[in-house]
């Protein structure tokens, strides 16, 4: 669809501002770049030298804990806060000292902010009024904003006149339509209900594929991050705690923080007896016996305090065999939850939860008091160094 | 409770009647033949307010404390539009003290409050002129304004200027576009406010009027004091209808929680 | 929007209008004390000398603080029954609020035509043969008070209100729920929550009342003028400013004098309020 919000071949000028018509397509300059980026206020520092890039037509999400300092680095991309410290460079230009009304930068606030006293057309018209461009030029604009977001027809509502899912959708379209290098999206989809949620996701997965738009979003839902993003940055305390893709940060996870932030995980407390290349053996501080992993970042020597993290869907139990060597523990809980069994095993001082495919055909004998044998996969188990 | 609601209901009819009363009696005394109205009533008639209207030297006065009445509103609309903007958008340590300024009028003792404004005024000679009235009415005036314009900037989401501004907007374009628009509520309550009390001052203005110029109340003030035209009755009753089309547009347009609210909506 | 100090220079315009409101407030001061040019207190001496002046002052918080009371006594009924009020509750606000704002010297106007010797009440009197001669309900304090009840009590009706319509209407529901009787109900919860609403509305009307000019100006009597009335003689008759000024002085100082005490009051209130919920 030669929608024109998708990205053009050539740039086009911005002539409003005086911008210069390539700033954003230098090519191969990455879309954002935030080099050792903080941000304090008074003494409370709510980003810590944060840096990361943001290829053109990425989707890159924040994700973190609701304080951790996501709003922040977007407000300062944005222009409403000043770094303390470090670098933004947006299309490959620096943009200290550039107000908000000249960086080429949308935001979807997470309150929408739709202008309550304009239409629906008149609120995604405004960015190009302000541009001063032909009003011809205005109207082909919006037409194609609301094909894109399947609101045609609705352009003269008001915005209270329309559903919650709808004016999200209008404030995508009003932020797009400027065309930005980079869009800002702080926890667009958190007033709304699970369902519509889930179908926005979907939709606004679709926009930015087919306007090819640099999306940086915002969640603390870390399913939603999981399933929309290109790549994702989770963020602790002021600080990015690892970048990669979904696979990644799932799989394996760069420090206990982020594995317990992802889904659910087991952690284990241990230390380093021996390790091979990636591979590790350790030996758990509350059960006698030893278990491999593999480790997450640098390998460690012998001795060295670790985390192990394991998803439940990647134990597997099954009934206990006489000789008694590896893991096991007692069956405590069993709880159907759909597809699988979640299943809680108590194991000396510890509790393990596996997820146990709930077919009937496993045969498992999920009855409580048990004794299981545990075990994994060590490409599954990640060891990371224990801080 | 049905006991306590009873007795309120007839304490609210009887209090009702009460601040009804005098004004529809001035207002019976309009139509009356004799201007004044007594008991028995005597016979209708509408000459007095015939004659008001031929009167060109009380509708001068009419026309002229009109006019002061949409400069003060507008002056203190500005002024407190300002005061407002600043005292909402970057809080800091002394602007308490412009705010407590600003609301003082409001509880100080209007006959103390009336002698400070005179020395203001008689400073620069303007006792008895139409500025010095102008000036004493904006002091009065501006805490009217001030409230609703407070309450309406609060009420306003930060996030919809940013909006603008991601958008493109320079700063004056953001104001203009969006921030005077969504405030736009509170300066019509506003202006109307103080349009309302101006139109109505008496107290204050009192000390302020000189034989050249006077507004409508004190004249009606002043006619009273000496010997009362029968037309007074139907000036008055023109004043009432004055405030009562202004308090019906505000009803309409806005609701009376107007009234209520303004204390509250911060 | 994070805005910087430029922004300060808006208060240019409101500043300059403050600042001359404070330099009047001051020049008030000054003036009561350089009584014919020389600084002195001679202006006070004369008053606390006068016992006709003493009791003048007396008078005004006497009428003021009586002002604020009947006010009260009828505005909190009144701002009771409108919050209850499912229906209708435009149409008796308007009763309330329009009165409030037609102007005063045509609501006092409106009390001379009721209560006057030749006025509509005492026409009734006579003619239906309750009395034979007009009862003077006007030039005396009596005529005071009414018209000032009548200035004030709308202010007091709306302060309550405010208070009212902050208070959940299931609080009452919940207290006669747990047994609680109307009368208790209305003690131990209603008159409570409402407390600031009836502290702030009569602080008001107090203040205001006592610098009430045109009232007692119009419907009192000669021999019992009250400050503000005394304040328009001597500036508009006398041509004594510095007086004046020291009227107005001490109205403001005695009317704080007795406006602290209330707020004390005002402050526990909300405190235990606080610490109550
Ligand atoms: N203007 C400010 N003044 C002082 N502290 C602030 C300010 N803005 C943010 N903070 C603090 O900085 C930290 C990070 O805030 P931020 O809004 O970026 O968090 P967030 O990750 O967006 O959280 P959430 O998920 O709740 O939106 C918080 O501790 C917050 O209290
Ligand atoms: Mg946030």
């Amino acid at each position: 669809m030669a929608s024109s919000l998708t990205r053009p071949d050539t740039a086009r000028p911005y002539g409003a501002h005086g911008l210069p018509s390539d700033r954003r397509e230098a090519a191969g300059q990455p879309a954002l770049e935030l080099q050792a980026v903080s941000r304090a206020f008074g003494t409370h520092v709510a980003v810590h030298g944060v840096s990361m890039s943001v290829a053109q037509g990425e989707f890159v999400t924040l994700l973190g804990p609701s304080g951790c300092g996501k709003t922040t680095i977007l407000r300062m991309v944005a222009g409403f806060e000043q770094p303390s410290g470090g670098a933004i460079m947006v299309g490959g230009a620096p943009v200290a000292g550039v107000p908000p009304y000249r960086r080429p930068i949308g935001i979807v606030f997470q309150n929408l902010a739709l202008f309550p006293h304009m239409s629906v057309e008149g609120n995604i018209a405004f960015g190009l009024e302000v541009m001063k461009l032909p009003k011809g030029e205005i109207r082909g604009r919006v037409d194609d904003a609301l094909a894109l977001i399947g609101l045609v027809g609705l352009g003269a509502r008001r915005v209270h006149e329309i559903s919650g899912g709808q004016r999200q959708r209008v404030a995508l379209a009003r932020a797009l339509v400027t065309r930005p290098t980079v869009l800002l999206l702080d926890e667009p989809l958190g007033a709304l209900d699970l369902k519509i949620r889930r179908q926005l996701q979907v939709e606004l997965k679709r926009i930015q594929k087919q306007v090819g738009t640099t999306f940086v979003f915002v969640t603390h839902d870390q399913e939603e991050a999981l399933t929309m993003s290109d790549r994702i940055a989770v963020m602790n305390g002021g600080r990015v705690e690892q970048i990669g893709t979904p696979q990644e940060i799932y799989d394996r996870p760069a420090t206990p923080f982020v594995a317990r932030f992802i889904g659910d995980t087991n952690l284990l407390q241990g230390r380093v007896v021996a390790s091979a290349g990636r591979r590790a053996t350790v030996a758990l501080d509350d059960v006698a016996g030893a278990v491999e992993g593999e480790f997450g970042s640098d390998a460690l020597g012998a001795g060295e305090r670790v985390a192990l993290a394991i998803r439940p869907e990647n134990i597997r139990i099954s009934a206990r065999d006489g000789d008694g060597a590896g893991l096991h523990g007692r069956l405590e809980e069993a709880i159907y939850a759909g597809a699988h069994v979640r299943c809680r095993l108590r194991v000396a001082a510890t509790e393990i939860i596996a997820n146990v495919p709930a077919a009937p055909s496993s045969g498992t004998d999920l009855s409580l008091g048990r004794d299981f044998a545990i075990r994994w996969d060590p490409a599954d188990c990640v060891v990371q160094a224990q801080p | 409770m049905a006991v306590l609601t009873r007795l309120s209901g007839l304490i609210t009819a009887l209090v009702v009647i009460f601040l009804i009363a005098p004004i529809l009696v001035v207002v019976a005394s309009a139509f009356s033949a004799t201007g004044y109205m007594t008991f028995p009533p005597g016979s209708i008639s509408t000459r007095w307010f015939a004659a008001f209207f031929a009167n060109s030297d009380w509708l001068a006065t009419l026309g002229i404390t009109l006019v002061l009445s949409l400069l003060a509103a507008g002056f203190s609309l500005v002024l407190g539009f300002a005061a407002a903007f600043v005292i909402v958008r970057r809080p800091m340590r002394g602007l308490p003290a412009i705010e407590f300024l600003i609301l003082l009028p409001l509880v100080f003792p209007h006959a103390a409050l009336a002698i400070a404004i005179l020395t203001v005024v008689s400073a620069f000679g303007l006792v008895g002129t139409f500025a010095g009235v102008l000036l004493a009415h904006v002091f009065v005036t501006l805490p009217y304004a001030y409230r609703p314009i407070v309450a309406s900037l609060g009420k306003l989401d930060a996030a919809m200027e940013e909006a603008a501004l991601s958008l493109g907007a320079h700063p004056w374009t953001t104001f203009r576009r969006i921030t005077l628009p969504l405030v736009r509520p509170g300066l019509t309550t506003a202006f109307l406010f103080c349009f309302i009390i101006s139109f109505d001052e008496t107290t204050i203005t009192l000390f302020l009027v000189g034989p050249s110029f006077t507004t409508l109340p004190i004249r009606i003030f002043s006619q009273l004091q000496d010997n009362a035209s029968p037309m007074v009755a139907a000036i008055s009753t023109v004043l009432i209808g004055f405030t009562v089309a202004l308090v019906v547009i505000i009803k309409t347009v806005f609701g009376l929680e107007l009234f209520v609210e303004p204390e509250h909506a911060r | 929007m994070r805005y910087d100090r430029r922004l300060l220079l808006l208060l240019a315009l409101p500043g300059s209008v403050l600042a001359l409101l404070v330099w009047g407030l001051v020049r008030l001061v000054w003036m009561s004390l350089t009584p014919k040019g020389a600084f002195g207190f001679g202006n006070y001496a004369l008053f606390f000398a006068r016992a006709d002046y003493l009791a003048m002052l007396w008078r005004t918080i006497v009428v003021a603080g009586s002002t604020a009371i009947i006010s009260l006594l009828l505005a909190y009924p009144t701002a009771y029954f409108i919050s209850r009020m499912r229906r209708g509750r435009d149409l008796l606000l308007l009763m309330i609020i329009l009165p409030w704002l037609v102007s005063l010297i045509v609501r006092t106007y409106g009390w001379i035509v009721l209560l006057g010797n030749r006025g509509i009440i005492n026409g009734v009197l006579i003619a239906s043969g309750l009395a034979e001669t007009p009862t003077r309900m006007i030039f005396n304090t009596f005529g005071v008070m009414v018209g000032m009840v009548h200035v004030f009590c709308p202010f007091m009706i709306i302060a309550i209100l405010t208070s009212f319509l902050h208070l959940d209407r299931s609080m009452e529901e919940a207290s006669m729920s747990l047994g609680a009787g109307p009368f208790k109900t209305f003690a131990r919860v209603i008159l409570p929550l409402t407390m600031p609403g009836v502290t702030s509305g009569t602080l008001l009307v107090f203040l205001l009342a006592t610098g009430a000019v045109v009232t007692p100006l119009m419907l009192g009597g000669v021999r019992d003028a009250l400050i503000g009335s005394q304040i328009y003689r001597e500036v508009i008759d006398a041509f004594d400013l510095p007086k004046a000024a020291t009227l107005a002085v001490l109205l403001s100082v005695f009317a704080l004098l007795f406006v602290v005490p209330l707020q004390q009051i005002e402050r526990r209130v909300a405190r235990h309020m606080n610490t109550t919920r």
